[in-house]
């Protein structure tokens, strides 16, 4: 017989456990999780319990839910992929900073993508003063200096009404 | 790790169109030295190539696209500049391209641009150059 490095052909489903920060154990085929190359790394050093310090439940909750719907991905379900991934990015902005911070943790490319995208839309016609309260950040410019670096491109502060909403 | 952390921020910056981008340089000091860091314009770049080719798919991109600071392009140097999905672009004497795009592209001024909302073109001309934005 040839030999592999590859494991057994047996047929049955290799499963893996995911372990969250709270504690919560997942279990799941291997074949889905690999979708992230810091488990597939762990999976290839030959660990099946798999635990991720830096991802709540929550979050991991959410982070399976992708990678399941992105297994199924073939060539006749583009559109329903698409529709998943449009209502995938509709939290609240907290909860998409929690997931790009795991997807940027577990490198999960194709999610990295889909946040980070969302995320560049939906600040994209937000005022100033938004996207500060969005990102959680003070002001650090004096008056002033905020005023100076606003004039050295001013015509990007006009045409037209900024959102001002947080959401 | 949170969502300040620069290497994730940088990801989510870098895809905006330049105009929000210099609107966001007066959000907070340090993201006005991040926009402005050489490794930013590098990605940033990088986000812009991708988006032409969603755009235009399997045709091949133009020669390749560096930044060109504004300063460069002097009063009377036959250029033309237009928006493309939000980022700037430049056309050198290329007067067939200049013919073809219309109304969407503009004459440079000096040290100044026009910005528009326009629809994407139908054709590639034979380079593109974005605009530094500093």
């Amino acid at each position: 017989m040839a030999s592999s490095s590859s494991s057994s052909k047996t047929g049955l489903k290799k499963m893996l456990t995911l372990k969250s920060s709270d504690g919560d154990e997942f279990e799941l085929e291997e074949s889905i999780v690999i979708q992230c190359q810091t488990i597939k790394h762990m999976v290839e050093d030959g660990f099946s319990l798999i635990p991720l310090q830096n991802v709540d439940t929550k979050t991991l909750t959410k982070i399976i839910e992708y990678m399941k719907k992105h297994a199924e991905k073939t060539e006749s379900n583009k559109e329903e992929i698409k529709n998943f991934n449009k209502e995938f990015v509709k939290g609240s902005f907290d909860d998409q900073f929690e997931l790009v911070s795991a997807a940027n943790y577990l490198h999960i490319n194709g999610l990295m993508d889909l946040l980070c995208q969302s995320i560049a839309d939906r600040i994209n016609n937000k005022s100033v003063r938004a996207v500060r309260e969005i990102f959680n950040i003070s002001n650090d410019y004096t008056p002033d200096e905020e005023e100076k670096v606003r004039d050295e491109h001013k015509w990007a502060h006009e045409g037209g009404e900024f959102d001002e909403s947080l959401d | 790790m949170g969502i300040n952390q620069e290497e994730n921020l940088i990801d989510i910056l870098s895809r905006l169109p330049v105009k929000s981008l210099l609107r966001f340089n007066c959000v907070y000091e340090s993201w006005k030295k991040l926009i402005s860091e050489p490794y930013f314009k590098k990605k940033y770049l990088n986000h812009a190539k991708n988006q032409l080719n969603e755009m235009y798919g399997e045709i091949p991109l133009p020669q390749i696209m560096c930044l060109l600071p504004i300063s460069k392009i002097g009063r009377d140097v036959d250029a033309s500049v237009s928006v493309l999905k939000g980022m700037l672009c430049v056309y050198y004497n290329n007067k067939k391209s200049f013919n073809l795009w219309g109304q969407i592209i503009f004459r440079v001024k000096y040290s100044t641009w026009f910005f528009a909302h326009a629809t994407p073109p139908t054709f590639l001309p034979s380079s593109i150059y974005l605009l530094d934005f500093h």
